[in-house]
């Protein structure tokens, strides 16, 4: 399948900047996905937006849309020839011009007869028909928001790109907006890159997220593989809530505090120590006079608690547990593996590989 | 709408330029361009019975200083705008015929005036005559202690006393002019900077110096005879008396220069212009110098208001015109380089 | 150490079109000739032409140059006094405050002179009705202090005080109030709150209307002129037509092309200081309750402005209504002729205002957008800013006079000196107004697909209208005060309000004067409506 837009070797370093905002980036956009650019503030994934869509030119490396040469040695096609949409963070929604004049100003390439034809077609897309004669500043948030999503996918571009379409509504809406959105690039059947830095957002959108730290790509991969089987620690934290318990290869298995796990494939040191990634629901406790962890924090969640276990070497884990199953601060547990599916294990800063707990145990709590 | 404002703008636009063109450029048929360096408000009446005698003519008014108008004449050579030129001292217009800039024309009863009053060539022709003199507030002044001689002014007991005009004024170029024909380039030099060491204040506006020895501001200082007469009939400020000085044997004398007007070279409404000059010099726009000005009008037969002392009674300088006016810019030159502005 | 292409030096994507290019180019080509023309002949100036001895010299230096500091100093005083008052206190009656303080802008500082003068000079209306109702004698109150430098500096600063006003205004009433009481609640006094927070926020713009300010006082000519203070100005505007040659005058702008340009050089200088902070979500001022204070607040604003509009416009209808000596019939001008004067003279400056914003549109949008090399051709277009009045009326004389002789005498070089004149000043004004325009409405217009000539047309105009406007209104306003040029420049019979009004002022004639000056007040009054709307949209 042919990419819609790739980048290949991109880089960008400002002249006022110290080092590369992106740093000889690789990537590919096919046809119908959503791609999510995920990372921290300074990762360079709005850059990256703004190259894709021409507003900034590279400094080296290539970037093609649809097959045609965007960028390349120096020179650099112009916004208005590229044919992506763009929706910014802050809508750029025309201040004085209705909804439906901002929409036909994308039309403005496509015969008149045909134009109202496709604003009212895109309109229906948002679900924003017979809002056509209202001003931007009358509509709400929500509705700004959908408005330029419709005139980006008006003239039906092969891709488009979203800045952080979330970050300016409320907590509340933003479930709803996210599904919509999906449903309504998926009727569109268009490609799209959304940059976001909340990875709940890019796990419940994307079909594709790539991870970016500093201007440089840390994984690409669809969400389960980014969340379950991330390759740097970077990536493993910067996804949920990740922590890290030590293990040692003693008397054929890998052991840590909390259990052993059999390693998938070989080892390839015997000696060093690996750190096992732990997730909430990776692990399970119970009381326990003589266990191996005490609580020492508990925060209430509301469905559950939030607990923070201390182990024997000193090691803060994260947990949690149902309301109904009360633990006390300073009470003594024994926590141990639950999950039956493969843990990854690192080395330094990267995964090596994976292992399977021998002995998971569930608690049933009664 | 902003279909609707836009079309609203064009025509707003549209009614100003359409207003604009009208008044701007529309061409009076009929119309006289005058130069003048002398104070608008002295013209404006004299404007005004020309404008009675010859209601269709169009007068058209641009005041300024003698020389920038020259200037102008000069600038304007290949394009003149203008048809008469009247300036507050002939020597600009001797200058300005040197140069080019104005051109020969004759009137009716142009030849019956005085031959010293006009140029050999027919560029131009005195039209009043006012002397230099001293004028002084009589509250801080007295006849007797008043200076009798333009070297007084510069004794430490006239220290911040005395006004007169600025390097850019016609008759005190005029003077310093005539002075250095008559005395050389020492004495004119040492005189001047003997003002400027006696604090003297060099003001921009005749009018402003009258009126600022008869506010008592300045106790005495250097104008035109008129402004003496001027200054006596205002309601306020009119304690002033005058000197008229240099009078005693040996001394040089009144200084008199003579406002004078010609014709512009290339000049767009030449018949008007020959009407115009025609004007100046009949006896009733000469008896209006001298009654509304208080000036000495050159046509011989008419002479001065009532109460004003004929020129003929006092020794008046014997200068050569002509010499006067090469050294012009001479003169211009050693009042900047002595520090006045 | 990385060099940037041409196109990043050009302002990288946002880089306007080749044809605002073009345009602005030629913009700053008209512009920059004359100036550099006069400073060429200036150089060339022979033995003919001298500077003065340098007592005289000195003298004029440090008259401009303590006018042009004093001037501002005041200004800004005064300015952002009202602007405190006005904007962050409970006071009574802010409506009619806020009007009063942009008034003065309908009020050429050369009127103010001359009602000043009429009323405070020695034997002036003031000292003798003292002593017509034998309160002092003649001579007792030094009335003469007015002329000089102090009555210079204070007609200038109160004319030019909306110059501060207007902006500080402006910061103060958008600007954020978290610093402000941040600071209240850690105990600091509003004395400390005032020095240290608010101070400082209002400081760009206030610096910014001072150095307007200086501007203005280092080209002003009738002010200094009616006052009897030499400054460079007077002394250029006496050289030129105080004699045939023109070289004397442009040998003596030299030190005022200079001193100006440096001025220019400082504000870029300065120009790291970012526009005003506009906060999106409104919130309530934090006012400070006044008390007692109030009635010394009522009491500070009502001196300021009877010196500055009330004296002015009483003496003016005062005059209007007083019967004339003979000698000054003769420089009145019957109402009809004034009023058609008026009405020429609103028309033409309104044709040469919307003219010179048009011009000044493609400087605008290099400054910012055109990347270095666009800031260069922008700044260019702005030579004017070094080019006092009288100096730009010299320029265009001496360059006419050496390359189009055949537009000698028409109304053409008063128009080119209006637009040299005041172009910087409408690129400056379109600047700030295309600034309020985010980028992304722009970036989004072009990703749309439209070319950015399109884009500039269709959206930035648009959303920049109000700000052309309000740059309009302060150009004619400008444009209708301006004096020296106009009087150096017009052809026979072209007559503006200010001549009018000049002419018989000069020669003392003040009751004659009245008139238009009343005339002119009123015609500004409509722009200063306009200013105020945009400033308090």
């Amino acid at each position: 399948m042919e990419a819609v837009v790739s980048l290949t070797k991109v880089t960008r370093q400002p002249a006022t900047a110290s080092h590369a905002i992106v740093n000889a980036l690789d990537l590919a956009l096919y046809p119908g996905e959503i791609l999510v650019l995920l990372g921290p503030s300074g990762s360079g994934k709005t850059t990256t937006l703004r190259l894709i869509a021409g507003l900034e030119i590279p400094d080296s490396g290539e970037i093609t849309i649809r097959g045609m040469s965007a960028a390349s040695r120096g020179k650099s096609l112009p916004p208005e020839a590229r044919r992506v949409g763009m929706v910014f963070q802050d809508y750029a929604l025309f201040p004085h011009m209705s909804v439906n004049d901002n929409i036909r100003f994308a039309l403005h390439a496509f015969p008149k007869h045909e134009q109202a034809t496709r604003v009212n077609e895109a309109l229906r897309l948002v679900g924003l028909n017979g809002l056509g004669e209202r001003l931007p500043h009358q509509l709400s948030g929500g509705q700004q928001q959908r408005v330029a999503i419709a005139r980006a996918l008006a003239p039906e571009p092969p891709v488009i790109l979203l800045d952080e379409p979330f970050s300016n509504l409320d907590t509340a809406l933003r479930d709803h907006v996210r599904s919509e959105l999906r449903g309504i690039l998926r009727s569109a059947r268009t490609a799209a890159i959304i940059v976001t830095h909340d990875q709940a957002e890019a796990l419940a959108i994307a079909d594709r997220i790539a991870l970016l730290h500093e201007g440089i790509l840390h994984q690409i991969g669809t969400p389960e593989e980014l969340f379950a089987q991330p390759r740097t620690r970077f990536a493993a934290a910067f996804m949920g809530q990740a922590d890290f318990v030590d293990a040692r290869w003693q008397d054929g298995a890998l052991r840590c505090e909390l259990g052993d796990l059999a390693p998938v494939g070989a080892l390839s040191d015997l000696t060093s120590t690996y750190q096992i990634l732990i997730r909430y629901d990776d692990i399970d406790f119970t009381h326990a006079e003589s266990g191996n962890a005490t609580i020492v924090e508990r925060t209430y969640e509301g469905p559950q608690y939030h607990y923070r276990l201390q182990l024997a070497s000193g090691h803060i884990i994260n947990a949690k547990q149902r309301h109904d199953r009360l633990y006390g601060v300073g009470d003594r547990v024994q926590v141990n593996h639950a999950a039956t599916h493969p843990l990854v294990y690192f080395s330094g800063e990267h995964a090596h590989g994976t292992a399977v707990p021998l002995t998971p145990q569930r608690y049933d709590h009664a | 709408m902003h279909i609707r404002r836009r079309i609203f703008h064009f025509f707003v636009i549209g009614m100003w330029v359409l207003l604009s063109s009208c008044q701007l450029l529309a061409q009076e048929t009929n119309t006289l361009v005058l130069y003048s360096g002398r104070t608008e408000a002295f013209m404006k009446p004299i404007v005004a019975a020309f404008q009675a005698r010859y209601p269709e003519i169009q007068v058209q008014l641009k005041s300024g200083k003698n020389n920038e108008l020259a200037a102008t004449i000069l600038e304007e050579h290949a394009n003149p705008q203008g048809d008469v030129f009247i300036s507050t001292d002939q020597l600009t217009h001797i200058n300005l015929s040197r140069q080019g800039g104005l051109q020969s024309s004759v009137f009716a009863g142009s030849n019956t005036l005085d031959p010293r009053m006009r140029a050999s060539d027919g560029t131009w022709y005195a039209v009043t005559l006012r002397a230099r003199a001293i004028m002084y507030n009589t509250d801080m002044v007295t006849a007797d202690t008043a200076p009798q001689s333009m070297f007084d002014l510069v004794e430490p007991r006239w220290r911040g006393q005395v006004v007169m005009a600025d390097s850019s004024n016609g008759p005190l170029q005029a003077q310093v002019a005539a002075m250095l024909t008559l005395h050389g380039e020492a004495v004119t030099r040492a005189w001047l900077e003997g003002l400027v060491a006696n604090q003297t204040m060099f003001l921009g506006a005749a009018t402003d110096i009258r009126k600022s020895i008869g506010s008592g501001e300045y106790a005495l200082g250097v104008i035109n005879t008129y402004n003496y007469e001027l200054q006596r009939r205002e309601a306020d400020g009119a304690n002033v008396g005058i000197v008229y000085p240099d009078q005693q044997a040996g001394q040089m004398g009144l200084l008199v220069n003579t406002t004078a007007v010609g014709v512009i070279r290339g000049a767009p409404n030449e018949r008007n212009a020959q009407r115009f000059m025609e004007f100046l010099f009949s006896t009733d726009t000469q008896r209006l110098f001298a009654e509304l000005n208080f000036e000495y009008p050159a046509v011989a037969d008419v002479g001065p208001a009532d109460g004003i002392p004929p020129l003929a009674r006092f020794h008046v300088a014997d200068i050569d015109m002509q010499s006067s006016a090469d050294r012009v810019p001479e003169a211009i030159a050693l009042m900047q380089s002595v520090g006045i502005p | 150490m990385r060099i940037d292409s041409l196109q990043q030096l050009t302002g990288g994507t946002r880089r306007p079109p080749s044809l605002v290019w073009v345009f602005a180019i030629g913009v700053a080509v008209v512009t920059l000739i004359p100036a550099i023309y006069t400073v060429i002949r200036a150089l060339g100036a022979s033995g003919t032409s001298v500077l003065p001895p340098w007592p005289l010299f000195l003298q004029l230096v440090t008259n401009t140059v303590l006018l042009a500091v004093a001037s501002a100093i005041l200004s800004g005083v005064i300015g952002v006094t009202q602007a405190l008052l006005i904007e962050r206190s409970q006071l009574w009656g802010r409506t009619v405050w806020r009007i009063v303080a942009a008034l003065p802008l309908a009020i050429p500082p050369y009127v103010l002179s001359i009602c000043m003068l009429a009323l405070l000079r020695p034997r002036g209306l003031v000292e003798r009705w003292l002593v017509e109702r034998e309160l002092v004698a003649f001579g007792d109150i030094p009335f003469a202090a007015i002329f000089g430098l102090p009555g210079s500096t204070i007609v200038l600063a109160f004319c030019l005080s909306p110059y501060i006003y207007l902006p500080v205004a402006a910061v103060l009433r958008q600007g954020s109030n978290h610093l402000s009481e941040i600071a209240q609640i850690s105990g600091a006094s509003t004395w400390y709150r005032l020095r240290h927070v608010t101070l400082p926020l209002i400081a760009p713009a206030a610096g910014g209307g001072m150095l307007l300010v200086m501007l203005y006082a280092l080209a002003d000519f009738g002010v200094p002129a009616l006052l009897r203070l030499p400054t460079f100005s007077t002394a250029i505007y006496g050289r030129f037509t105080g004699q045939i040659d023109r070289e004397g005058a442009a040998l003596l702008s030299l030190p005022l092309i200079v001193a100006t340009l440096g001025l220019i050089v400082l504000e870029e200088w300065l120009a790291g200081r970012g526009g005003a902070q506009i906060n999106r979500s409104w919130r309530p001022r934090l006012v400070r309750q006044l008390g007692w204070w109030q009635a010394g607040a009522q009491l500070l604003l009502g001196t300021l402005s009877v010196i500055a509009l009330v004296a002015p416009l009483g003496t003016l209808l005062y005059w209007s209504w007083l019967p004339l000596s003979p000698s000054e019939q003769a420089s009145l001008i019957a109402w009809p002729k004034l009023i058609s004067i008026g009405a020429n003279n609103i028309a033409f400056v309104a044709l040469v205002a919307t003219l010179t914003t048009v011009l000044a549109i493609t400087p605008a949008l290099l400054l910012r957008r055109g990347g270095k090399i666009g800031v260069v051709v922008a700044r260019l277009s702005q030579a004017g800013y070094a080019l006092p009045g009288v100096v730009v009326a010299l320029s265009i004389v001496l360059l006419v006079n050496q390359g189009a002789v055949w537009l000698a005498g028409g109304l053409v070089p008063l128009v080119l000196a209006y637009i040299i004149r005041f172009l910087p000043q409408a690129v400056q004004s379109l600047d700030a107004a295309f600034e309020q325009i985010a980028p992304s409405i722009e970036e989004v217009g072009r990703s749309l697909g439209q070319s950015a000539l399109r884009v500039l047309y269709r959206i930035v105009m648009p959303l920049a209208a109000p700000g052309l406007r309000a740059s309009w209104a302060l150009l004619f306003l400008s444009m209708l005060k301006e004096l020296p040029a106009t009087l150096l420049l017009r052809p026979a019979g072209f007559d503006t309000l200010a001549v009018r009004i000049w002419m018989p002022a000069s020669d003392g004639f003040y009751t004659a004067a009245a008139a238009p000056a009343l005339l002119l007040i009123v015609g500004a009054l409509v722009p200063v409506a306009l200013v105020l709307r945009n400033q308090y949209r």
